[in-house]
């Protein structure tokens, strides 16, 4: 898979998704002129005519369209640079090749997309509309090959998308309590982070050896076929005890032990056995001392085991990427590297969710991706996550060498889609803040 | 009304007083454990159960009357009970009015957890017992209102209860005032999970629970609260009035066998029904609950409704017009 930077002139190769569920609704951030609904915008490679006609469909109902949702890298908006960017990619074509492809409706490579315009509401179903991309004064200098393109009647500013229409019936959704869930785990969030320096205060364990052991849980958490949100809730119980008491180095597995143990007992159906747990240590410990330490993690935690982790964060804003498997698997193969990281305490959960579905996004697409829509559900505008985002890529970049690749040989396996083998967004390295 | 009830609290204490002189209850205090690291001074048991007792005690520091909850650690090789570390986490995390205030949680002599909770009256099974229930539709709606606000707020929370009935729902004497106990079965939900069908008190569990369906949500807890709602009512358990040999049958009697027209999926949920049980025309919710205003038996049925997908929210349920006159404050 080819990366580009998002103003280079290069081509970007198709990718292909699986189909998903496609909320539309009403909310906007702005008035438009013309709505652009959803817009297929595969990219094609090189040698290969980019084609220039969209079905185009009457909506029944305007406000809330639910439709599968087929390759469509991240709904991104045709920006001008984005529309130059496609022109540049076709400027040698012939105009002949051009306008056979517009006379081809079924060439067209868009599929069942729905194209969604106001002002022509009366067009009849799957009818050709033309989209032409049109040349106008060049704004860069005479070498620089880019072109751009007038797309002000196209679209003027991107509408934000309700995501949780198409859950209105599902009580386990909680549709009429979602935003309310979220303020309130956004407000609770900052209680139950931990200060990024605190180990400083440990005297016989460091950053390498909380690595380490967080590595080695999360192969443990998927040997043992766990919840995504027990993983989440086990690091953050690690973290927050470390930061209150002192530990030692031969005690530092027995806290990942316990504090996976509490995990499941608070997020779990079936429990693993504590005589499990000291079977992994290879019998390091006793059931006296796994037992003596969970009540020492309980009170120190004063059993506060109710807290939104990086992982409720990810759901939602997987929802408001709209997201494929290929993108959730990537974001929780990001996510999960950077638990390993001792650095990203500093990022708050929601930040470290956010960053991870972009970086993703980024990684899949080959260019920056963050819609209006990503941005209001998550509170993080693009630079707000370029920071993390771009650690987060150097963490892929690195994933597969060193002693630390549980998280990357996890992610290589059949189970999880081979998801590791993905090349890393590079192009978010090439500038570093 | 409410003043009426003096009377029967104080009969009600002085019972307790007894029940803890006698031999059963009786300790020494090395068989008490719990007492002075919790900083309370155990008065009398104000119950006992399979999870352990209930204490109703002094704090030492601030004199108020509180109960504590002592739960014997029964499997010890395990370590802390899954359902005491949710029950403690989740009501550390709700704040309502109509949920009971955990104040301190500790360990002792390796086998109890004891929780400190603030003291209220009496619970609702009492009070119906007790009282001959509460006869007064304005009694009924002001705790069908608090009980239903707290529902609604541990939901909005992501949190099902999982364990709603009487004796789970605690009375403020002086101050009217209802709020939920009991978070041991309570868990986060989320919303592609499967959960245990080994819970809630048959009574009040939902059918889609005794089908055996191991992915429900919010709606478990509706059923459970129109179940109180008509044991309010009526007296006693809404479905040991109806002779049946299990409580499912007793809800197909009552609302009739479910078909996949009334029922979406059941036939899925369970294939063997026509074997199970033979098809049962309704009885009606009305033949057994007589004396509530039609709007009441409205928002009744709406909770009681077969197919989980169509049952009433707790949101909802409070803007239901049989509550347009509530005063509970």
């Amino acid at each position: 898979m080819k990366i580009s930077d998002e103003n280079s002139s290069k081509p970007i190769n198709p990718t292909s998704f699986q189909g998903g569920i496609e909320c539309v609704g009403n909310r906007k951030m702005g008035q438009n002129r013309r709505a652009l609904s959803v817009i297929n915008q595969d990219l094609v490679a090189e040698g290969r005519p980019y084609p220039c006609v969209v079905n185009k469909r009457a909506l029944a109902e305007k406000h809330n369209v639910c439709e599968k949702k087929q390759a469509d890298p991240g709904h991104r908006p045709i920006t001008r640079r984005f529309a130059a960017q496609i022109a540049s990619t076709q400027k040698n074509r012939a105009e002949g090749t051009k306008k056979s492809n517009l006379g081809n409706s079924n060439s067209n490579g868009f599929g069942e997309h729905i194209f969604v315009d106001e002002e022509h509401k009366s067009t009849t179903d799957d009818q050709p509309v033309p989209m032409s991309l049109e040349k106008t004064e060049p704004m860069h200098s005479e070498s620089d090959q880019m072109e751009e393109v007038e797309m002000e009647d196209i679209i003027e500013e991107e509408t934000v998308l309700d995501i949780d229409t198409c859950d209105a019936n599902n009580p386990l959704a909680v549709v009429d309590y979602i935003e309310d869930l979220y303020a309130h785990y956004r407000k609770l969030e900052g209680t139950s982070c931990v200060s990024s320096d605190y180990m400083a205060q440990q005297s016989d364990i460091n950053e390498r050896m909380r690595a380490i052991l967080i590595d080695w849980l999360i192969e443990v958490h998927d040997k043992f076929d766990l919840l995504h949100e027990t993983l989440f809730l086990t690091v953050n119980l690690i973290d927050r005890f470390l930061a209150k008491q002192t530990v030692a180095r031969k005690k530092l597995q027995l806290v990942g032990l316990v504090a996976m143990l509490l995990a499941c007992k608070y997020e779990e159906v079936s429990v693993p056995v504590v005589g499990d747990l000291i079977l992994i240590s290879d019998k390091a410990y006793t059931r006296k001392e796994v037992l003596e330490m969970e009540k020492l993690m309980v009170n120190t935690l004063q059993f506060n085991m109710s807290v939104p982790t990086a992982y409720v964060f990810m759901k939602r804003f997987l929802k408001a990427a709209q997201a494929d498997r290929k993108l959730e698997l990537l974001a929780f193969f990001l996510v999960e590297l950077s638990l390993v990281e001792y650095e990203m305490l500093k990022f708050p959960p929601s930040l470290l969710a956010a960053a991870a579905v972009y970086t993703a996004q980024c990684t899949i697409y080959g260019f920056k991706q963050w819609s209006k829509t990503c941005e209001w559900h998550s509170n993080y505008s693009e630079d707000q996550l370029l920071e993390c985002s771009t650690l987060m890529a150097a963490f892929h970049q690195k994933a597969g060498n060193g002693k630390l690749t549980g998280v990357h040989r996890k992610y290589c396996s059949s189970k999880f889609s081979y998801t590791a083998k993905c090349e890393p967004a590079r192009f978010l390295l090439e500038n570093p803040l | 009304m409410w003043n009426e009830e003096s009377d029967w609290i104080g009969s009600f204490d002085a019972l307790l007083a007894r029940l803890a002189e006698c031999s059963m209850c009786s300790r020494r205090s090395g068989e008490r454990p719990g007492a002075a690291q919790m900083d309370v001074k155990i008065l009398d048991v104000a119950a006992e159960g399979g999870y352990g007792r209930v204490f109703r005690c002094l704090d030492v520091h601030t004199g108020a009357l509180v109960a504590m909850k002592q739960i014997t650690m029964v499997r010890l090789s395990q370590g802390i009970p899954a359902q005491i570390i949710r029950e403690v986490s989740l009501l550390r995390e709700l704040h309502h009015a109509n949920i009971v205030k955990l104040l301190r949680v500790g360990f002792t002599e390796n086998r109890y957890v004891n929780l400190v909770f603030e003291h209220l009256d009496y619970d609702l099974h009492q009070f119906i017992v007790n009282r001959g229930y509460p006869k007064d539709a304005t009694t009924v709606k002001s705790f069908m209102f608090q009980i239903l606000s707290a529902v609604a707020y541990c939901h909005s929370r992501k949190v099902l209860h999982r364990d709603l009935k009487p004796s789970n729902v605690l009375i403020n004497h002086s101050k009217r005032l209802i709020k939920l106990a009991d978070f041991g079965l309570a868990r986060e939900f989320a919303d592609d999970f499967l959960y245990t069908e080994k819970l809630g008190t048959s009574w009040y569990r939902a059918p889609e629970i005794l089908c055996h369906s191991r992915q429900y949500s919010t709606q478990v807890d509706l059923w459970s609260v129109g179940c109180i709602f008509a044991e309010m009512v009526i007296g006693q358990p809404l479905f040991q009035v109806i002779n049946c040999r299990d409580e499912l049958e007793g809800i197909f009697k009552l609302l009739g066998t479910p078909t996949e027209e009334t029922w979406p999926g059941i036939t899925k949920l369970m294939p063997n029904l026509h074997i199970y049980c033979s098809k049962f025309d309704p009885l009606g919710l009305e033949t057994f609950v007589t004396d509530l205003e039609p709007s009441g038996l409205n928002l009744l049925s709406m909770m009681l409704c077969l197919d989980p997908s169509k049952r009433i929210s707790a949101e909802a349920s409070l803007k239901h017009a049989y509550f347009t006159d509530v005063n509970w404050i």
